[in-house]
């Protein structure tokens, strides 16, 4: 019989090893290398950070390009020209009621041609016998001589003319 | 209950800190934890110093890239640690394992013969060790690993865990049955 109790070989095995003299290294080592992992991990945050900015701006940027109104168009306005002088009123350009108009108020050396030329305005641009024939007729007793066929006259003046002669020619017969 | 509530909030402002980028949180951390989890690793692995290098550096940069997912709330950073020490111990050890059943080629074309050489079979010896812890449940295992590692007497560790000593004492008993079982000794 033994009386010296048997060691346990917990006891030797589980016994923890002496920490190794040179244990500090590879202390050193880890925590380099972990630190530059912690270090990379602020500088993605930085640079996350940063890329996050940089896309709110450039959206801004395009939000005010696209979204804005487009600018006005500038429109230029040429100066005023110079102001055409209107012609003077003539009888070739007016209307024939006002050519009428002007002969009523005409001296007596022009008012005959005016109302000629009022009487074949109103013949030939207004489709208007009537209109012509009273300006015929006022022609004729405003002129001297305007009695005289011409090969000018149209057929409601020679009409006229003729009609007139024939009144005269019975008027010295009944004398 | 004011020292873990004052442990989760110490350790959820560390690694906010370290998530932000904060080295110095970081050293503060690592500093703090480096020593412990050197000392359980080299203990899990029997003494093998080489193995406990390679884990323990593993376990930091696992540990660093892994962070975010840390979570003070469910247990100590120590703990968390040590729980990613423990699979790469284990992923370790499967590899070797599977290594060591295929037959090496020796000089006469055979089987090589055991080892005879003293450090050799200290590798060995220290890779049975490993092997046996790897075995043990969680439970068996933090009771081997306060009293053996820690160096904590039977009352102090009933008291952390709220436990009798003799609970603990019967706990510690089955713990060493369970590991001499593991590593191959009779009782």
């Amino acid at each position: 019989m033994n009386d010296i109790p048997e060691r346990d070989i917990c006891d030797d095995v589980l016994t923890p090893p002496s920490r190794p003299a040179d244990a500090d290294r590879l202390r050193r080592t880890v925590l380099d290398r972990t630190s530059r992992l912690v270090r990379r991990r602020l500088w993605m945050r930085r640079a996350g950070l940063g890329a996050a900015l940089a896309a709110c701006y450039v959206a801004g940027v395009l939000t005010t390009r696209f979204l804005a109104p487009a600018p006005r168009e500038v429109v230029t306005i040429p100066p005023p020209a110079e102001a055409v002088p209107l012609p003077e009123p003539s009888p070739r350009t007016l209307p024939a009621p006002a050519v009428e108009d002007w002969a009523a108020r005409a001296d007596d050396g022009e008012r005959a041609a005016l109302y000629r030329r009022a009487g074949d305005r109103y013949l030939d641009e207004e489709s208007d016998p009537l209109a012509a024939l009273r300006c015929y007729t006022k022609a004729l007793s405003s002129g001297a001589g305007e009695s005289s066929f011409s090969p000018e006259d149209n057929w409601l003046l020679m009409a006229i003319k003729n009609a007139r002669e024939k009144e005269k020619r019975d008027a010295k017969n009944d004398s | 209950m004011g020292e873990p509530n004052e442990r989760v909030a110490r350790e959820r402002g560390l690694r906010s800190a370290v998530l932000a980028g904060d080295e110095r949180a970081w050293r503060a951390w690592y500093e703090e934890a480096y020593d412990p989890l050197y000392a359980y690793v080299l203990w899990r692995c029997g003494g093998l110093r080489d193995v406990a290098d390679e884990v323990v550096q593993e376990t930091w940069l696992t540990a660093v890239r892994r962070v975010r997912h840390f979570a003070p709330e469910e247990g100590a950073f120590a703990g968390w640690l040590r729980g990613i020490a423990v699979n790469l111990l284990r992923n370790h050890f499967r590899r070797t394992a599977r290594r060591s059943t295929r037959p090496m080629p020796s000089e006469n074309g055979g089987p090589t013969a055991a080892p005879a050489d003293d450090a050799l079979s200290r590798r060995e010896g220290a890779e049975r060790v490993a092997r046996a812890l790897a075995e043990l449940s969680e439970r068996h295992e933090a009771v081997l690993r306060v009293k053996y590692l820690e160096g904590r007497g039977v009352a102090d560790i009933a008291a952390a865990w709220g436990e009798t000593p003799k609970t603990v004492e019967s706990l510690l008993t089955r713990a060493r049955a369970a590991f001499r079982a593991a590593y191959g000794t009779p009782e």
